[in-house]
């Protein structure tokens, strides 16, 4: 009996094909077509970070950053009684000094100068020939704004849950409210109310549109202005106003609002908002030689606002260290130290405001080298965008813009067994130390767990635009990142 | 536009690259059998289309790791079984499953079966339990063994099997009341 009972329904099935259900394929093709465009997305991310890093990349050909002293001096002789030829492609001050006596003093604000110093004993003077290089202040953001077209859909009267598919048809409401439609074909929309004829062409599309209370005799037309296309509306309201009418009965079967709230909910992400910590060691370079290293913590909330995209918020903190360089042998290291007014006593032509100004120095130990470090908070403001890769796996990519603050800067002198000689903690004076930095990444996000997911991946950040004056800021970081992060 | 994907490479092809025309074609083509599939495995008609809505998305999302070895139809067939499957285990947690009260031995025969037609068998397999219509679309008519549907319904092989056994009663008194009201009035 059993195996006749299963024969009996697998004959029945085997060739029953009930009728397809014709307007199902209005509500698919939009999103196929919008999953085509998602992958798109990741495409434009990447080359929008590719575009964004080029831009600062001229930018920062045009402006070095000021206070990134990455000085090279090369001596004509070993003592500073004589002339010494001094090149530097920095932007920078340098000073130089005879045993706390200064003799000589680079004024620069330009790039790639160089020329000879003179010793002027007590008598400062400035004999460099400089390259004196206009900075243009480039500004590689420059933002496009679309605004799109009025689509709102003005009518009067209650009959929303309808569905046009011929030619003429008019749907009215005098009510507030969300419409969502499925338009499908090429038609013309024209609205009384503002004597606007919007015209959209294509295959079917969907529209979002709000619609606000208008006067009631204010209504709008929807034409199929080709007769082979069809058009038609699926109406499902939302609406404020609790005395709207129900609807009639529909002239045509409509997919059931339940089948849209519940397609939307299938394809949102299982979850909507995250908590992450990462961690990041960085290597930053500069125009000149030399590589600073140094990290990065960062704390940021995300939340889905679609299936793939999200937006996030948080802090960071970043310390790097930078060992200054000079290209003199070894015998004859000068060191440099920061600018401090107090054991210049009267070097009044020293007295600024600037913190990174450098004074140079020979000291008795001439095996001494510098050390600068930079701590730096920030906010952080992005957007990512990921790909399932499998059921655990994702690939992710984020851009995210912050704005920072540089809250400590301190000089350190160790000698080559690393001995500290002396530091020197620099405070900052308020906006002059702000800076704003954007950065990319790209991460393989693991779910070991369904509330948890661990990050690896790579990171570059770009340390860019200053809003003020801030001498911190380096161009160009790269490095691995690896985070923690819960889902809720 | 027959012609043209009339061989069913050409027509994945098209559809992996976006053609509209291929991706109506294979919505038109196979639609009808996936179609009957949700019919079966869900509760109702809207629920039925959701089912297929979502399951093509999946199907234009996945098609390029379709490997064309076997059976396309199989491949879809396979795909919208495996859906009905994760939203049983989605929806099965929130449902509080009922008892039908009209399990009991079944007094009709397998004639009364044969005689229906497949709207009024799904019809009745929709009443049935989702526990039970699962195991008996799964077994009975889409013809998994009791150790796949174990391990697709994460349930024994021993539940499987009385599950199909109560649906079998349960499915046959539902046809019989049906038949009988039919026979002698309401």
């Amino acid at each position: 009996m059993e195996d006749n009972f299963n024969k009996i329904l697998s004959d029945k099935f085997q060739n029953y094909k009930p009728p397809v259900p014709e307007h199902l394929w209005a509500n698919i093709e939009p999103q196929i077509q919008k999953e085509h465009k998602d992958r798109g997305g990741l495409l434009f991310l990447g080359l929008s970070l590719i575009v964004v890093s080029l831009m600062f990349g001229v930018y920062h050909s045009q402006k070095a950053f000021i206070g990134n002293v990455r000085t090279s001096i090369a001596h004509n002789n070993r003592s500073l009684h004589q002339s010494s030829v001094v090149s530097t492609s920095s932007v920078g001050q340098v000073c130089l000094s005879d045993h706390h006596n200064v003799i000589a003093k680079t004024t620069r604000t330009g790039k790639g100068a160089s020329g000879t110093l003179e010793k002027t004993k007590d008598v400062f003077s400035n004999v460099i020939e400089e390259e004196d290089e206009q900075i243009q202040d480039l500004n590689p953001l420059s933002t496009t704004k679309y605004t799109k077209p009025d689509q709102s859909i003005v009518a009067s009267g209650s009959d929303l849950n309808h569905r046009l598919n011929y030619e003429g048809e008019t749907i009215n409401t005098n009510e507030e409210g969300i419409l969502w439609a499925s338009l499908g074909g090429n038609y013309s929309e024209s609205n009384s109310d503002t004597h606007s004829t919007i015209d959209k062409y294509g295959m079917a599309v969907m529209n979002k549109t709000r619609f606000k209370k208008r006067d009631p005799n204010t209504s709008s037309t929807l034409t199929v202005s080709d007769e082979n296309a069809t058009l038609f509306l699926n109406a499902s309201v939302s609406l404020n106003d609790s005395s709207r009418k129900e609807s009639e009965e529909l002239p045509i079967p409509l997919p059931s609002p339940k089948t849209e709230q519940r397609t939307k909910k299938k394809m949102d992400p299982d979850y909507k908002h995250a908590i992450q910590l990462s961690f990041s060691p960085l290597k930053v370079s500069n125009t000149n030689s030399g590589v600073d290293q140094g990290y990065e913590i960062a704390g940021t909330y995300g939340k889905n606002f679609s299936k793939r995209w999200n937006w996030s918020v948080g802090c960071s903190y970043i310390s790097m260290g930078t060992p200054l360089h000079y290209e003199v042998p070894q015998s004859t290291v000068m060191t440099i130290a920061p600018y401090d007014p107090t054991k210049l006593g009267n070097g009044n032509q020293l007295t600024t405001n600037d913190s990174l100004q450098y004074i140079m120095k020979t000291t008795a130990n001439k095996e001494d080298l510098a050390l600068q470090s930079m701590n730096v908070i920030g906010l952080s403001l992005g957007f990512g965008y990921h790909i399932p890769l499998h059921k655990k796996w994702n690939l992710e990519t984020g851009l995210t813009i912050n704005p920072s603050l540089v809250i400590k800067t301190s000089h350190t002198l160790t000698n080559y067994s690393g001995t500290s000689a002396y530091e020197n903690k620099m405070g900052t004076k308020g906006f002059n130390a702000l800076g704003l930095s954007s950065s990319g990444q790209v991460t393989i996000a693991y779910r070991p767990i369904k509330k948890a997911e661990l990050l690896c991946g790579m990171r570059i950040n770009y340390f860019a635009v200053s809003l003020h004056k801030s001498e911190q800021m380096r161009p160009l970081g790269l490095g691995p990142v690896f985070g923690l992060r819960w889902l809720f | 536009m027959l012609d043209k994907y009339s061989n069913t490479e050409v027509l994945i092809k098209n559809c992996i690259k976006q053609q509209p025309d291929a991706q109506k074609y294979l919505y038109d083509t196979f639609g009808s059998t996936l179609y009957s599939i949700c019919l079966r495995y869900t509760k109702n008609v809207p629920d039925a289309e959701d089912l297929l809505q979502e399951t093509f998305i999946k199907i234009f999302q996945n098609l390029d790791k379709y490997t064309f070895m076997g059976s396309f139809e199989g491949w879809l067939k396979r795909l919208t079984i495996n859906l009905a499957i994760n939203n049983y285990h989605s929806t099965r947690k929130q449902q509080h499953q009922e008892i039908p009260d009209y399990i009991q031995e079944p007094y009709c025969q397998n004639e009364i079966l044969e005689q229906m037609n497949v709207d009024q068998i799904v019809q009745a397999i929709n009443k049935l339990p989702d526990g039970y219509k699962m195991v008996l679309n799964l077994y009975a008519i889409d013809g998994y063994t009791h150790k796949e549907i174990a391990e697709m319904l994460d349930i024994s092989e021993g539940t499987s099997k009385s599950q199909l056994s109560r649906a079998k009663a349960s499915l046959l008194t539902i046809i019989s009341k049906e038949n009988e009201e039919l026979t002698y009035g309401r």
